[in-house]
C-alpha cells in the first residue's frame, strides 16, 4: 500500500472518529446519570443487587465469608416476602479487590438496569476506585466493609457504609493498651489502610499519653517477621501491637513468643484463620468486636442459629455479620423508598431505625453516612475463642 | 545482634532448600519455570491435606507429597514445557505462568482459599538458640537442605543420568547426536525438580506455621533471587545463596524495617548480576545463542496488513465500537487498547532488539504516578502531562536500568523483572511525593475547555488515537536506519559486535522507547481509574504485558493488537465463571502458545 494511500485512510478513520465524538458529546462524553427502571407494581420479578467481591486471589476468603453471610440474610429476608413480594437476588462480580477490576465492575453494574444497588467492594481503595461510576450512574455504592474514612468523606450522597471508620478503631485500640501498658511496639500492614490506621493509632497514642518505642510496617505478602520483632522485644515494651489481617497476626503472634517476648498481644482478627492458628500464642489478647456468637441479644442468637444450622463445623465471624447486616439494612431501605435505584437512596435517607446484629437497632448519621453513635464490643481470645470481656 | 543472625539463617535455611530445586530446574533446564513456584505451594497444600484430613503420619506423607509433585512434574514438562520450548524458550516461560496460575487456582478451588495452621509434624519450638526459640523441625530441614545439596550435587558430577541431565542443558542437538535420550533426561529433570519442590514445600509449611493456596510466590521468588545469587545450576551455590540471602535480609530488615522489604531483596539480586553475572559459584554465562546461526526470535513471518484490513480495523475499533457497544464494553475496550499500546512499544525491546524484558509494570507506573502527580499537584492539563509522563517514565526507567544491559542471556529477562519490581517499591517508599501505600484519589478526566471527558466511550477513543500514533510510529521505527540496527542486535548479538554496534547502547535505547509508550500507557491508566497505588503495578502486570506481546508475534506491533483482545478480552468474557475463570484463562493462554507459538499474528514459516 502507497504512504499516500496510508495517508489519507489515517486521515479519514481520524475524520470518523472526531464526527463520532461530536455526535455523541452532547450526551455520553461526560459521565451523567443513568435512567432506571420503573418498579411495575405488582410485579414478582426478582429484585437484583450487584455485589463486586474478591472471589479470586489472596483476599478470596473474605468473599467466601461475605458469601456465607449474604446467604443467610437472602433466606431470611425472601421468607419475609422479599421486597414488596418480589424475591431478592444477588449478581457476584469477582474484582479480586483490585481497583483496576472493580471499576470495570461497577461499569457493567451500572450499565445492568436490573441492578438497583451494590455491595462491597472489600478493600477501601478498590471501593474509591469505583465511588465515581456508581455516582454517575445514580446506584447506591454500600461499602459495608470499608473503613477508611474516604470512602464517604471523599464520595458524595451514593456512598453508604456500616463500617466504623479507623480513627474511632484506633482511638479504641489505643485506649484498650493504655489500660495494659505505658509502653508499646507496633507493627502495621504496609498498605493504605495499614499505615492509615497507624497513624490514627499514633495520634491517639500520644494524646493518652501511651509511648510507642518501635513501630515498623510489614508488607502484606511477608511470611518471616523475626527481624522485626526482635527488635521490638529489645525495645523492652509493655505490651505489642498488630494492626493487619488475620493470617499475618497469626503469624506475628507466633513469631513473637518464639523470639522470646511475653508481655501481652493486642491485634488479629475475629476470623478463624486467626483463632486457629494463635490460638495459644495470642491467649488474653482483646480487640473490638462486632459482635461475639455468646451474645444473649435476640437478633444474634438468631443469626447464629441459622449460622450453626447451615455450617455447624465453622464459627461464624465479623466479616460474616458485616455481610449479613449490609444486605438487610439494604433490603430495608429498599422497602421504604421501592426497588428502585433512586428509591434505595430514598430509604438510607429516610429510614429512621435499622435494625443489625452488630449494634440492634441504629441509624445513619446523614452527614458522614455511617452509622450514629455506635458502640464497641470489647471481646477477648480465650482458648482459642473471643468472648466478651468482662 | 545475634539473634537477628540467627533469624537471618534460619530463614536462609528455607531459601536454601527452596533454591536448590529451583538451581536445577532453572540452571538445568534452562527454563524459566513459574509452575515450580506453584508446585511448591501445592506441596504445603498437599501435606495439610494428608496430615489433617486424612491423619497420615509424617513418614507417609512426604513419599505421597513427593510422589504427586514429582507425576505433576512430568505431566507439566510432557504436555506444556517440552512441545514449546522447541519452537521458542520464551513461549514455555509463558506456559509454565500459565500452569502456575491453573495449580494457584485449583488448589485455592479445591481446599477453599483459607490460611490454615499447619500441623507440628515435628516439634518446631522445643530447642532454644540465642534468644529464639527454635525446633527439631528446624534442624531436620537443615539436615535435609544438606542431604538434597550434597546427594544432587555428586549425581549430577558423578552419576551417569546426571551427567547426561548436565549434557542435555549445554546442548540438547549435540547430546541427541551422542546417544543421550534427551526427552528421558528433560522429563528426569523436571521429576526430580518438582519432587524437590514438594518437599521443600512441607518444610517451609512446618517454619511458617500456615498454609494458603496461593503462599508459593513469594517465597519462590525469593528463593529464585538465592539460586541465582548462589549461581543457577550449582547445588552448593543454591545453599550458599540462601543462606548469605536470608542472613543479609534479615540485617537489612532490622535496620530498615520489613516494609522495604522487596527492595532489599531486588537489589541484592540486581547487584549480583550487574558485578557477578554468573553467581557467586557459577560460571559467568557466555552467551546464550551460537552466533551466526541466525537467532531469529519468532518463526514465520508477519501476516502483512493490506490497505483494506487497516480500513476495516480503523471502521471496527473506530466507528462501530464506539456507535454500537455499551459502557461496560467501552470500559473492557479501554483496557484493551491501553495493553495494546503497551505490548506494541514492547515489540522494540523484545521482537527487534531480542530482549526478553519483564518488569514492565515498573515503566507503566512511572508514567502514571508522572502524570498523577502534574495534574493533581501541579495542576497541568491533561494533553500536556499525557506525553510528559512518557519522558519522564523513559528517562527514569533508563537510569535505573542502565547497568544491566551487560547482562546476558536468560539472566536479562530476571533483570529487568527485578528494576520493575524495585521501581514501583521506590514509589511506594517515596510517600512524601507519591503518598506510597495510600495511592493517590481524584486523578482528573481530561477536558477540552468545559468539556470534561470522564465518559467511557471519551476514553476509547483518546486511547484509540493514541494507539494509533503509536503503531504508526513503531512501524516507522521499524522502517527506518535506527530500527534495522536495533533489529540486527536481537538478530545476531556476536555479528552486530563485530561489525561495531555498540550493543549495549541500542538495547538501552530499545528500551527507553519502549518505556516511553509505557509511560503514556500508565497515564491513560492513572486517568481512567482515577485512583492509583503501588500495588497496581503488580508482577502479574509484567507478565500480562509480556504474554501480549508474545502472543501477538515479537515482531509484530499489530499483533499485540490482537494479543491484548485475546487476553483481556477473554478474562472479560470469562467473567460467567467467576471461580473458574482464571483456569479457563491459564488453558486458553496454553492452547494459543502451543498451536500458535511464534504469535497469533504470522504465518507459519
Amino acid at each position: 500500500m502507497s504512504r499516500i494511500a496510508r495517508r489519507s485512510l489515517l486521515g479519514g478513520a481520524a475524520a470518523l472518529s472526531i464526527a463520532a465524538l461530536t455526535a455523541l458529546s452532547g450526551c455520553s462524553l461526560s459521565a451523567t446519570t443513568g435512567p432506571s427502571p420503573d418498579a411495575s407494581a405488582g410485579s414478582t420479578d426478582p429484585v437484583y443487587f450487584g455485589v463486586s467481591a474478591p472471589l479470586t486471589g489472596n483476599l478470596a476468603e473474605y468473599g467466601r465469608l461475605w458469601q456465607q453471610g449474604f446467604e443467610l440474610a437472602l433466606e431470611k429476608v425472601n421468607a419475609e416476602g422479599g421486597i414488596d413480594g418480589r424475591p431478592v437476588e444477588l449478581v457476584w462480580e469477582d474484582s479480586q479487590s483490585d481497583p483496576k477490576q472493580s471499576t470495570a465492575v461497577a461499569q457493567k453494574f451500572v450499565a445492568d438496569e436490573r441492578i438497583i444497588a451494590e455491595l462491597g467492594d472489600f478493600s477501601s481503595n478498590a471501593s474509591i476506585a469505583a465511588s465515581p461510576i456508581y455516582s454517575a450512574g445514580g446506584l447506591v455504592q454500600f461499602g459495608f466493609t470499608n473503613s477508611n474514612p474516604d470512602f464517604t468523606l471523599k464520595g458524595d450522597e451514593y456512598q453508604w457504609s456500616t463500617s466504623l471508620t479507623q480513627d474511632f478503631f484506633q482511638d479504641w485500640n489505643a485506649q484498650i493498651a493504655k489500660e495494659y501498658a505505658d509502653t508499646v511496639a507496633v507493627v502495621y500492614q504496609e498498605t493504605d489502610w495499614g499505615k492509615g490506621a497507624f497513624e490514627y493509632f499514633k495520634a491517639a497514642a500520644e494524646e493518652i499519653g501511651l509511648d510507642i518505642v518501635y513501630s515498623s510496617a510489614f508488607l502484606p505478602d511477608s511470611t518471616d517477621f523475626r527481624p522485626i520483632l526482635i527488635q521490638a522485644r529489645d525495645a523492652q515494651p509493655e505490651a505489642f501491637v498488630h494492626i493487619g489481617y488475620g493470617p499475618d497476626g497469626a503469624l506475628i503472634a507466633n513469631q513473637l513468643r518464639d523470639v522470646g517476648y511475653d508481655g501481652p498481644f493486642f491485634g488479629g482478627q475475629n476470623t478463624p484463620e486467626f483463632t486457629e492458628a494463635a490460638a495459644e500464642a495470642a491467649e488474653g489478647d482483646i480487640i473490638s468486636g462486632a459482635f461475639i456468637a455468646d451474645d444473649p441479644a435476640p437478633e444474634v442468637q438468631e443469626f447464629v442459629a441459622a449460622y450453626k444450622a447451615k455450617w455447624p463445623d465453622e464459627e461464624p465471624g465479623d466479616f460474616n455479620v458485616y455481610a449479613y447486616d449490609a444486605l438487610i439494612v439494604l433490603v430495608e431501605a429498599a422497602r421504604h423508598g421501592g426497588p428502585t435505584r433512586e428509591g434505595v437512596l430514598k430509604g438510607f435517607q429516610e429510614v429512621e431505625s435499622f435494625p443489625s446484629v452488630q449494634w440492634g437497632p441504629f441509624s445513619f448519621d446523614q452527614e458522614t453516612r455511617r452509622p450514629a453513635d455506635p458502640q464497641l464490643k470489647e471481646i477477648i481470645l480465650r482458648d482459642g475463642r473471643f468472648v466478651l470481656n468482662d | 545482634m545475634l539473634d537477628t543472625l540467627i533469624a537471618g539463617l534460619l530463614h536462609g535455611n528455607v531459601y536454601a532448600l527452596v533454591a536448590v530445586g529451583i538451581s536445577l530446574v532453572f540452571g538445568v533446564s534452562n527454563v524459566v519455570n513459574f509452575a515450580h513456584f506453584s508446585i511448591f505451594g501445592l506441596g504445603s497444600m498437599l501435606a495439610w491435606w494428608f496430615t489433617v484430613e486424612f491423619g497420615w503420619p509424617f513418614w507417609v506423607t512426604i513419599p505421597a507429597v513427593l510422589a504427586i509433585t514429582g507425576a505433576l512434574g512430568f505431566v507439566i514438562n510432557l504436555t506444556v514445557v517440552r512441545p514449546l520450548a522447541r519452537f521458542l524458550p520464551i513461549a514455555a516461560l509463558l506456559a509454565t505462568y500459565a500452569v502456575s496460575q491453573i495449580l494457584d487456582n485449583l488448589s485455592q478451588f479445591a481446599f477453599g482459599p483459607r490460611v490454615r495452621p499447619f500441623p507440628d509434624i515435628l516439634p518446631t519450638d522445643d530447642l532454644q538458640l540465642g534468644g529464639l526459640r527454635i525446633g527439631t523441625s528446624d534442624v531436620a530441614m537443615f539436615a535435609t537442605t544438606i542431604v538434597v545439596m550434597a546427594v544432587l550435587g555428586a549425581y549430577l558430577k558423578w552419576g551417569k543420568s546426571g551427567r547426561a541431565i548436565r549434557a542435555t542443558s549445554q546442548d540438547p542437538d549435540a547430546a541427541l547426536q551422542m546417544g543421550i535420550p534427551v526427552g528421558r533426561i528433560q522429563h528426569l529433570s523436571f521429576i526430580i525438580a518438582s519432587a524437590l519442590g514438594g518437599l521443600a514445600g512441607v518444610f517451609v509449611a512446618l517454619y511458617t506455621g500456615t498454609v494458603s493456596p496461593t503462599s508459593g510466590l513469594t517465597t519462590g521468588l525469593t528463593a529464585f533471587v538465592a539460586a541465582t545469587l548462589g549461581g543457577l545450576g550449582s547445588m552448593v551455590g543454591a545453599v550458599v545463596g540462601g543462606f548469605v540471602l536470608g542472613v543479609v535480609e534479615a540485617f537489612g530488615i532490622a535496620w530498615l524495617g520489613d516494609g522495604v522489604r522487596d527492595i532489599i531483596t531486588f537489589t541484592i539480586l540486581l547487584l549480583v548480576l550487574v558485578i557477578r553475572p554468573g553467581g557467586l559459584f557459577g560460571r559467568t554465562p557466555l552467551i546464550s545463542t551460537e552466533p551466526l546461526t541466525g537467532t531469529f526470535l519468532g518463526r514465520g513471518r508477519p501476516i502483512r496488513l493490506r490497505w483494506w484490513g487497516i480500513a476495516i480495523a480503523l471502521v471496527t475499533g473506530g466507528v462501530l465500537v464506539p456507535l454500537f457497544a455499551d459502557a461496560y464494553l467501552l470500559t473492557v475496550g479501554t483496557q484493551v487498547l491501553v495493553y495494546a499500546i503497551i505490548g506494541a512499544a514492547f515489540t522494540v525491546t523484545t521482537g527487534q532488539a531480542g530482549v526478553i524484558a519483564l518488569g514492565q509494570a515498573g515503566p507503566i507506573a512511572l508514567g502514571a504516578y508522572a502524570s498523577a502527580l502534574l495534574t493533581t499537584a501541579l495542576g497541568w492539563p491533561f494533553w500536556v502531562a499525557l506525553p510528559a509522563a512518557g519522558l519522564i517514565a523513559a528517562i527514569i526507567a533508563s537510569v535505573l536500568s542502565f547497568p544491566i544491559w551487560g547482562v546476558k542471556g536468560h539472566y536479562i529477562s530476571i533483570a529487568t523483572l527485578g528494576i520493575g519490581i524495585v521501581i514501583v517499591a521506590l514509589i511506594r517508599v517515596a510517600e512524601p511525593i507519591t503518598r506510597g501505600a495510600y495511592g493517590i484519589y481524584g486523578i482528573p478526566a481530561p477536558s477540552i475547555g468545559d468539556l470534561v471527558l470522564s465518559a467511557p466511550l471519551a476514553y476509547y477513543l483518546i486511547d484509540l488515537a493514541v494507539l494509533v500514533v503509536t503503531l504508526v510510529i513503531v512501524r516507522q521505527l521499524r522502517r527506518s536506519h535506527l530500527g534495522r540496527v536495533i533489529a540486527s542486535v536481537g538478530s545476531d548479538e556476536i555479528a552486530a559486535l563485530a561489525s561495531g554496534v555498540r550493543v549495549r547502547d541500542y538495547k538501552a535505547l530499545a528500551f527507553a522507547i519502549s518505556a516511553f509508550f509505557a509511560g503514556v500507557g500508565g497515564s491513560l491508566l492513572a486517568h481512567q481509574y482515577t485512583y492509583i497505588d503501588p500495588a497496581l503495578f503488580s508482577i502479574p502486570m509484567s507478565l500480562l504485558v509480556l504474554t501480549i506481546v508474545v502472543l501477538g508475534g515479537v515482531n509484530v506491533p499489530f499483533g499485540a493488537v490482537i494479543g491484548s483482545l485475546v487476553l483481556i478480552g477473554a478474562l472479560e468474557v470469562l467473567r460467567v465463571a467467576p471461580e473458574i475463570r482464571v483456569i479457563l484463562y491459564g488453558l486458553a493462554l496454553i492452547l494459543i502458545v502451543r498451536f500458535r507459538p511464534g504469535g497469533v499474528w504470522v504465518r507459519r514459516a
